[in-house]
């Protein structure tokens, strides 16, 4: 089947445009690969999405703030009615264990489960409770177990300390007087900002914002790590310096600060409404002003825009300027030059100019020839991408695969790929090349159906998942379906999907089909030679 | 079908047809070529020659009919015929490389010849010089690669398709006694030509194909041993010219504006015309040479005359046809 001899004349004759164009694409990949990672171009979806996430994180600061703020003045509240019907903290405190806590926790959703525990949230609004009441709780602490409650008698007054705040005392001498509700607010609003601050100041706390949970997903979906959390979200100390908003000391006074002055805020507008009288209750009033104010930079947006800078925050750059610029465009033009002229060289051209009769009359069969063609084409394209692999796989190691978000697997997809989208359009050349005898005919059919797929991707791309929808211009991915380049699939090998894996199975049939219809047009063919 | 057949022929084709439709191809081509002859393959540009060799490489597909080498069958063959077969194509277009030497070499492998020294000698003999870029050889450097190439093998056959269509004069001699030497080896020569006299000198027999059908195959020795020759002879006066004509010689054509005719004579009687012939005052005689052109020239006409009767015959048929 295979000519050693021809093999070498196809070497010959095709070897200086493969090295040229290989080096060439090569380079561009180099070019692509080190410029696009070691430059500038994730700084804007960094900075976009970092501010985006910052505004975000900081609305949620502010929204819990003002629910521990909400739930503190209820249950200062709800403790100032039992210290009036018992006129005796110690029974009050019982009573407000065993009766006020568990309620609260109920009304904001927390029940608990056969063994009489709560879940981890519930855990939290206990702390919050008991450090902005702050109780003396050495008188109770014997009774405590009996309530099912685990807990330090000295924490809270602990916790005070280590942030060096003072541990306040919740005073309950002028429990009936006429401010007795300015005083809660007060003290609602200095402590719950502490506890906040206190708590979401902390590692611990931070990890588990990046980590999220399940349903909501945490800012590591963003590409955010604790070290980005930490350096990132920073501002001016005022000497200057830029610190940590979300975490430590410094963090601690920004929360502080951030849930202070949104408990502020709220507090002024509901007076403001209340001062109007338009008999509406408070409570409607408060739920309105903080849906107001939690409302996220990305809600105050019209949805498309919001739902456009959320993608372009999420958008991976680099991916898909190697990925989908790269391997499925600007990459595959180069080979398929070469593919397109050395398929129409390999055997259409060599019928044409009549150099195929001094083959074929020393007694080397057509099954031969179209055989060891076939190879040659296959061959060179898959050294080309070799080459490529090799040198796409250099550039990435450079690069060092922290700084990109591409990994290797995912590189030598990418290359994997290409080559099968390659060979898919070798067929389709090659299949044109030994159909017809005229390298006109050759070319025109078999080099024109595969730019026209290339340029149908081109336009294809701003119609593609690929891109933002603020650039996507959905009418155009009509011409996703009509490129068979579209079932190499970028977007799915960069998501990790394996859709693109039966894409790869349906062009690697085209191609052998293609190969195998081309193999026996020209063993049955008339050859003008 | 047989794939291979026993024949004494080395080439022999069986009423090939090559249908291209619009009368164009070739029809019912009856060739024998025995082993060590040289034919002679003659037509005018589009009568079918190209088509019939290619036929006989097995390039082509018959429409009908089968073409035989050496008693294979050559579409079904083709890589076998080529073995035995030496081919010049009609167009010379070198693969993609850039020498003769290297051209030489890459055919060498394909015939998996490791010992060049034929082919060297081949070279030599055709003073060729290998060295040269094959994209910048003249014409007849091409040639002289190409017949290189088909004869390296020492194979049995030559096809030639035009191998001389643009040689200068010169080159064309050198070329043709190149072939004709190899011819005396003993190799078997299938020649193609729309030049008469080159095949005339050379060849053996003639063929003659004509829009694609093969109107006559003729041995040179007859043309060249033919029992009577033509005379053309001018007289000074009308006199003599009447005079002569009462003669009774055979006369093929009397031109009576210059007191010509041309007569036909047999060998035995050109003693005779000559002691005639001084009776007269005779202004010149000249022998009116019979060369294949005539000759095939006379076997067209005649062929002319015959479709047109038939054509005739056939209208006249139909016609009859419809009044009865």
């Amino acid at each position: 089947m295979f000519n050693k001899a021809l093999f070498k004349q196809s070497c010959k004759a095709n070897g200086i445009m493969w090295a040229i164009i290989t080096f060439a694409t090569c380079f561009m990949l180099a070019c692509v690969m080190i410029i696009s990672g070691n430059g500038n171009l994730t700084k804007l979806t960094g900075s976009m999405s970092s501010s985006i996430i910052e505004s975000t994180v900081e609305t949620t600061m502010e929204d819990r703030g003002l629910n521990y703020y909400l739930i503190s003045v209820d249950a200062l509240q709800r403790y100032d009615a039992r210290y009036n019907s018992t006129q005796n903290n110690l029974m009050a405190l019982m009573q407000f264990f065993q009766n006020d806590i568990p309620a609260i926790l109920e009304e904001n959703g927390f029940e608990q489960d056969e063994n009489g525990e709560y879940p981890q949230g519930a855990l939290e609004l206990q702390g919050l409770i008991l450090t902005v009441l702050n109780p003396d709780l050495t008188s109770v602490a014997p009774f405590l177990p009996s309530l099912g409650i685990d807990i330090d008698p000295n924490m809270f007054k602990e916790f005070y300390e280590s942030h060096g705040e003072e541990a306040p005392t919740y005073d309950v001498s002028q429990v009936d007087s006429e401010n007795r509700l300015d005083y809660i607010k007060d003290y609602a609003q200095k402590n719950a900002s502490i506890y906040l601050a206190g708590n979401m100041s902390s590692d611990e706390v931070a990890q588990s914002i990046i980590d999220g949970t399940e349903e909501s997903g945490g800012l590591k979906n963003y590409g955010i790590t604790l070290d980005d959390y930490k350096t990132q979200f920073v501002y001016d100390d005022g000497s200057g310096q830029m610190v940590s908003k979300f975490t430590g000391d410094t963090g601690y006074a920004y929360i502080k600060d951030l849930s202070n002055t949104a408990i502020v805020t709220l507090r002024a507008r509901v007076d403001y409404e209340l001062s109007k009288n338009d008999g509406r209750p408070e409570t409607e009033i408060t739920q309105e002003i903080i849906g107001d104010l939690t409302q996220t930079f990305l809600d105050t947006l019209p949805d498309e825009i919001s739902q456009s800078l959320r993608e372009i925050g999420e958008l991976d750059i680099y991916s898909m300027i190697v990925g989908t610029i790269f391997y499925n465009i600007a990459g595959l033009l180069l080979p398929m030059i070469y593919m397109i002229m050395c398929a129409n060289n390999l055997i259409a051209g060599q019928v044409d100019r009549g150099s195929m009769a001094y083959v074929l009359s020393t007694s080397v069969k057509r099954k031969q020839v179209v055989f060891t063609q076939a190879m040659f084409l296959i061959g060179s394209l898959f050294a080309m991408f070799a080459c490529m692999t090799v040198v796409s796989v250099v550039c990435l190691a450079i690069l060092g695969p922290a700084t990109v978000t591409l990994g290797y697997g995912e590189l030598l997809l990418l290359n994997l790929g290409a080559f099968v989208a390659m060979f898919a359009m070798s067929g389709i050349s090659f299949l044109a090349s030994c159909w017809f005898n005229r390298t006109k005919y050759s070319l025109g059919l078999g080099g024109g159906i595969n730019i026209f797929f290339l340029v149908a991707t081109i336009l294809g791309l701003f119609g593609s998942s690929a891109m933002p929808t603020v650039v996507r211009l959905d009418s155009l991915n009509f011409f996703n379906y009509v490129s068979i380049i579209s079932l190499f699939d970028v977007v799915s090998i960069l998501d990790g999907t394996l859709t693109f894996i039966w894409k790869l199975a349906i062009l690697l049939g085209i191609g052998i089909v293609c190969y195998i219809i081309g193999a026996f047009k020209f063993q049955k063919k008339d050859l003008p030679l | 079908m047989k794939d291979v057949i026993e024949t004494d022929y080395v080439i022999e084709t069986q009423s090939l047809t090559k249908d291209y439709g619009m009368g164009r191809g070739i029809f019912d081509i009856n060739l024998k070529i025995k082993k060590g002859e040289m034919v002679g393959f003659v037509g005018t540009n589009g009568s079918g020659k190209t088509t019939t060799i290619r036929c006989l490489m097995g390039f082509i597909k018959p429409t009908d009919g089968h073409a035989y080498v050496c008693g294979m069958e050559s579409w079904k063959n083709a890589s076998d015929v080529a073995k035995h077969v030496g081919y010049v194509p009609g167009e010379i277009a070198f693969p993609d490389l850039p020498t003769g030497t290297a051209f030489l070499k890459s055919q060498a492998e394909y015939f998996k010849i490791k010992d060049m020294s034929y082919a060297n000698s081949l070279v030599e003999k055709l003073q060729l010089d290998t060295r040269a870029n094959l994209k910048r050889m003249s014409k007849g450097m091409k040639q002289k690669t190409a017949l290189v190439a088909a004869l390296m093998n020492n194979a049995d056959i030559l096809l030639l398709d035009e191998p001389t269509t643009g040689l200068d004069p010169l080159m064309r001699n050198a070329f043709l006694d190149i072939i004709k030497e190899e011819h005396k080896k003993g190799k078997t020569i299938f020649m193609s030509s729309h030049m008469f006299n080159e095949v005339e000198e050379t060849c053996d027999r003639v063929a003659l194909i004509s829009d694609g059908h093969l109107v006559d195959m003729v041995d040179m020795k007859k043309i060249k041993n033919r029992p009577s020759r033509d005379f053309k002879v001018e007289f000074l006066n009308e006199k003599d010219y009447l005079a002569f004509k009462k003669l009774g010689y055979k006369i093929i054509r009397d031109q009576e504006k210059y007191y010509q005719v041309t007569v036909n004579i047999k060998h035995k009687d050109i003693n005779k015309l000559f002691k005639d012939l001084s009776k007269f005052d005779v202004k010149f005689i000249s022998e009116v040479k019979y060369t294949l052109e005539k000759y095939f020239r006379e076997v067209l006409a005649k062929k002319k005359l015959v479709d047109k009767q038939k054509q005739v015959d056939e209208l006249s048929g139909k016609k009859e046809e419809k009044d009865v």
